[in-house]
């Protein structure tokens, strides 16, 4: 954190992200990167914690993986739509199965970014940077 | 016969005219009978007087003559008697007097003289007797010999000087004699009586006499005599019944007695019976007359009357053989042959009937056969047929539709399915009523059997047909209606509809899920139906059951999904730290070797993940192919640990296994079953944290105490635990619990799922159990081997054709000693060695097993490892002892896998019980084989 090379990277500005996923390997990658790039990192690995650190953290954008125990990442999705604390939050979608499926069976996602598996880490935080410069 | 026609209750009518003529006749007759009786009686009566009066006057004549012939007598006598004084002395006077005396004697007169009145007073007498001075009749009454006779008397005075002193009396008898001549004239009876008192009878009956009196009393005969003339009596004699008439016996013109004529009235009875007799004789030949008649009447009027009555009868009946016979060519004779041309008639056009009836019948049964076919074929397609007319109203509807759609033919036989149904239950059948042919085409193939007056083009309410059938086009149909008309009458608009309308009966297809009865996809192809000449007659609904495929379908979508699923989970983390490492190469080595070994797990996750996947995929297509037979479990339990022993080593875990005394063996597939051990005891070695405790149990299982036929593995683990919303899918595919600090290796979430599959196909059930932080148990079911299948091959079994049989010298030279304490397998053994030739002996425990060792030296010893006493071990090592017996191969059966001991102490062989023929055989070859080269390297020495 203290190199200098280090600090033109962070672009994060201490920005919180909730990044929720069930596979620790994934978690820890994607914590990994965005901690890199100067955010700082909240994690959750299934549903409900992800619901619970939302509505008790501030957070300015969560990365929710759709398939997770207890409650679904889509579940957790639309109960954050409905909250009117979390109505506005950033939501980046990790799937799977792509887009389409999600998309065709209707099941509420509109306005979500997607990212699907297997996603370039740097590419995240790229997403991540964009959507928090437009907000 | 006859009698036996009367009696029949046919012939009933004939008995009452019969017997009604009878009565008549009867009646008739008897009347007559008593008419010509009476009639009779009445004029014989009549007769009876008047003959008698007839008889009375005759006998009034006689008397008379006889008075007149005694008077004459009397004169002439006197008057001869004055005179044979003159002629005494003369011949004359003597030959008169004979003659005299001669007619005399032939008229039964009798003459007597008188003489000599000796005083006045008899002189006084006589006068008053009349007898004398007076020449007269009269009766007199004399008494000779005790005999009153009496005589018609007359009596002449033969005067001698003016004096009287002789008279001639001549008198004839009113006798016996006189009365029996009068009755020979007449046939009457005569009776004379005088004075009360009764003189003569030509009847000698003196009961005839005294009822004479009891009639004529005194009063009457004094009225008689004095004049009141003719009596007329009836005797009341019930035997002999008779008419009298009294009359008064008159000499003299004087009454001086009676007579009573009387004839016998029998011969009226005699008469009357006569009458009777002729009658019942008349009676009776009428009668027979009848009778003789009605036979006659019957045998020919009635008889073929009859025989056509009851052929009618048979005819009626069926019986179209019947024929009568024609005797007679009157009009019954013309009856009966009418009758018999009637009857074949009838016989004739019966039998045409009868032939055109076989042939309907046969084309009925064509028919029938042919709807049946049908029919069958609708009730047991696989498919839901509904035939719809053209008023949506169902015609047809096979079991299976009914049975998809959860409807009875009752329901809705004849309703219009059109709108929404009340009966929420005909729900489905309405989802299909919706499904139209294309382009909703019926209203318009209803005007196909219209003719060119139908013609659509007059039809303005139906443009929607014009259009589809392109008849029209849209702008056309207001503006160009009449015009089109015009034209339909002529030219082919009606033509060109049928043809672009019959273009468009193409099938539809269409799928529809419905909810009830129950859950259902249906894949429905609507067809129109047509009759030959282009009617629309209805569509045809034909579904099948696509439920399966679609689930399979959605199965197959989401299988897919979630296998990208998990392949892409790896290849993120892969890939992540591969970038990492990449984008930053100048991270510190820990940290590298950190990223490189999650690569490397996640690789080893995905290889094990690509794995899994193929296996189930095979599974799940192929199926497994269980190779059952009956396994012990104590051993298959003891393998499975073994695989894991050093696994659990590591986390100090220790295994522990259970199982039941005498266990029964399990019917299973050794292979897949230590598959699903080796699962189960993964998951639990690896969520079982160091030092923990894993325990596998096996028992039979119980249900309400009663031993059942399935036998019970635990697999107990006080490891981590499940949480319970996990607990019943723990066994889907792919399902698996995140476990942040999840062992060392991340599971497929296809482990249970397999374990669950196997188990079902053996026809067990898998269940977990756990309390989180706990522990968790699982337990799975398999059947118990039954008896029959232990495996005690039948010896044509054990050696078929294309083994290789054993070398016929070996066989003559090699002998066997059994030794096992139980005779089953001791059986078993010998059975099988003896079937292949071989010599058998046995022992049952050590100390007999040495002994035939040593004196027998059998080519091999076939040894139990455990038996009572001296175990099999003990008897083992006392053979290699002997230097008698250290050269017999020994191969030692247990139940146990652990050969080490057995070979340890010199065995040839070692085989786990249950031993079956083929492992028993490759020992056996073994041991031949061995001991074969050792004879060739001895007798190899021997030419040395």
């Amino acid at each position: 954190m203290k190199d200098p090379k280090r600090e033109e990277m962070v672009t994060g500005r201490g920005k919180r992200i909730l990044v929720a996923d069930d596979e620790p390997n994934i978690l820890k990658s994607v914590k990994l990167v965005l901690e890199e790039a100067g955010y700082q990192v909240l994690t959750a690995m299934d549903g409900e914690e992800t619901l619970r650190v939302a509505r008790n953290e501030k957070l300015d954008l969560i990365i929710l993986d759709i398939k997770m125990p207890k409650i679904s990442g889509q579940e957790v999705y639309r109960r954050l739509r409905e909250d009117t604390k979390t109505k506005d939050l950033p939501v980046v979608l990790l799937t799977a199965i792509g887009k389409e499926i999600p998309e065709r069976e209707g099941w509420g996602l509109s306005g979500a970014d997607y990212v699907t598996k297997p996603f370039s880490p740097y590419g995240i935080v790229e997403r991540v940077n964009e959507i928090l410069r437009h907000s | 016969m006859f009698f036996k026609e009367f009696l029949n209750r046919q012939n009933r009518i004939h008995l009452k005219i019969i017997v009604t003529f009878l009565c008549f006749v009867l009646f008739f007759a008897i009347a007559q009978t008593l008419w010509t009786t009476r009639r009779m009686s009445r004029d014989f009566e009549a007769h009876t007087t008047n003959r008698l009066h007839g008889y009375t006057r005759l006998l009034n004549e006689v008397i008379k003559e006889h008075e007149d012939k005694v008077s004459f007598y009397a004169q002439f006598m006197a008057d001869v008697t004055k005179l044979s004084d003159e002629l005494t002395d003369t011949g004359v006077g003597r030959s008169v007097l004979i003659y005299l005396l001669d007619s005399l004697k032939k008229d039964r007169v009798r003459i007597r003289l008188y003489r000599g009145f000796t005083t006045d007073q008899e002189r006084r007498r006589l006068v008053r007797k009349g007898l004398l001075g007076i020449r007269t009749t009269t009766l007199v009454e004399e008494h000779t010999h005790g005999k009153s006779v009496l005589n018609i008397a007359a009596v002449a005075p033969i005067e001698r000087a003016g004096d009287i002193r002789e008279v001639i009396i001549a008198e004839y008898p009113l006798d016996h004699e006189f009365l029996r001549a009068v009755e020979k004239k007449t046939g009457a009876d005569f009776t004379l009586i005088y004075k009360g008192r009764l003189f003569s009878s030509t009847i000698t009956a003196p009961l005839y006499n005294e009822s004479l009196f009891d009639l004529l009393d005194e009063t009457l005969q004094r009225e008689i005599v004095s004049g009141r003339g003719t009596v007329i009596r009836d005797v009341p004699d019930p035997s002999n019944p008779r008419k009298i008439v009294f009359n008064p016996l008159s000499v003299n013109f004087k009454n001086l007695g009676i007579y009573a004529v009387s004839e016998s009235l029998r011969q009226v009875l005699l008469n009357k019976r006569r009458i009777v007799f002729q009658n019942i004789l008349i009676t009776a030949i009428i009668l027979i007359g009848v009778v003789l008649l009605y036979n006659l009447i019957l045998s020919r009027i009635t008889q073929p009357i009859m025989d056509l009555s009851s052929a009618s009868k048979q005819v009626a009946e069926g019986n179209l053989d019947v024929r009568v016979a024609v005797k007679t060519k009157d009009e019954i004779g013309r009856l009966g042959e009418s009758f018999n041309v009637m009857v074949n008639q009838l016989r004739q056009s019966q039998d045409e009937a009868k032939k055109r009836m076989d042939e309907l019948s046969r084309l009925y049964q064509k028919v029938t056969d042919e709807r049946n076919i049908s029919k069958s074929i609708l009730d047991n397609l696989s498919s839901g047929v509904i035939l719809f007319d053209s008023d949506q109203r169902v015609v047809l509807i096979n079991p299976t539709a009914q049975q998809w759609l959860g409807i009875k033919e009752g329901q809705i036989k004849g309703r219009q399915i059109v709108g929404k149904p009340k009966d929420p239950s005909l729900e489905p059948l309405y989802m299909l009523a919706m499904i139209q042919p294309i382009e909703n085409l019926i209203q318009c193939w209803k005007h196909f059997d219209y003719d060119k007056g139908g013609c659509p083009a007059f039809r303005s309410d139906d443009p929607h047909c014009w259009l589809t059938s392109g008849t029209f086009h849209r702008d056309e149909i207001a503006a160009k209606h009449t015009e089109k008309s015009k034209e339909c009458a002529e030219c082919d608009v009606y033509q060109r509809f049928r043809t672009s309308l019959s273009a468009k009966r193409e099938v539809k297809f269409e799928e529809v899920e419905l909810t009830k009865p129950q859950h259902r996809v249906l894949k429905v192809a609507v067809s129109p139906v047509f009759d030959e000449h282009e009617k629309f007659l209805g569509r045809i609904n034909v579904f099948s059951d696509v439920t399966s495929e679609r689930e399979i379908d959605r199965l197959k979508t989401e299988f897919v999904s979630l296998v990208s699923h998990e392949l892409r989970t790896p290849l993120s983390s892969i890939k992540a730290y591969a970038e990492i490492l990449l984008k930053r190469p100048d991270r510190d080595r820990g940290q590298q070797v950190e990223f490189l070994s999650i690569i490397n797990d996640e690789t080893d996750r995905l290889t094990r993940l690509i794995n899994d996947i193929l296996n189930i995929t095979k599974i799940e297509e192929r199926g497994v192919d269980l190779e059952k037979k009956p396994l012990n479990m104590p051993q298959i339990i003891d393998k499975s640990i073994s695989a894991f022993r050093s696994y659990a080593q590591k986390k100090n875990i220790e295994i522990e296994m259970k199982v039941e005394n005498r266990i029964p063996k399990a019917w299973a597939d050794e292979d897949t079953l230590l598959q699903v051990l080796a699962n189960l005891l993964n998951n639990a070695i690896k969520y079982t944290p160091q030092s923990g405790e894993i325990q596998i149990s096996a028992a039979r299982l119980r249900v309400d105490s009663r031993a059942s036929k399935e036998i019970e593995v635990k697999v107990k683990d006080n490891g981590i635990g499940i949480p319970t919303q996990h607990l019943d899918r723990i066994f889907d595919r792919f399902y698996r619990i995140a476990r942040p600090q999840g062992g060392d290796e991340t599971g497929t979430g296809l482990g249970l799922y397999f374990c669950k599959y196997i188990v079902e196909r053996h026809g067990g059930r898998i269940r977990a159990e756990s309390i989180e932080g706990e522990g968790t148990t699982f337990a799975f079911t398999l059947p118990i081997a039954k008896k029959s299948r232990i495996r005690i091959k039948p010896i044509s079994d054990v050696h078929p054709a294309n083994q290789r049989p054993y070398r016929g010298e070996l066989r003559e030279k090699a002998s066997f000693l059994v030794v096992d304490d139980e005779k089953r397998i001791r059986d078993f053994l010998r059975y099988y060695l003896q079937e292949a030739g071989f010599t058998v002996y046995e022992a049952e425990n050590g100390i007999q097993a040495l002994e035939l060792a040593r004196t027998m030296n059998p080519t091999a010893i076939l040894l139990d490892a455990v038996m009572p006493g001296m175990d099999g071990y003990a008897v083992l090592k006392a053979l290699k002892e002997d230097e008698k017996t250290k050269d017999i191969s020994v191969i030692v059966l247990s139940g146990a896998e652990d050969s080490k001991v057995a070979m340890g102490l010199g065995a040839a062989d070692y085989l786990v019980k249950p031993v079956d023929g083929e492992t028993l055989n490759r020992a056996i070859r073994d041991i031949l084989a061995k001991a074969t080269d050792s004879i060739n390297l001895d007798e190899a020495n021997v030419e040395a």
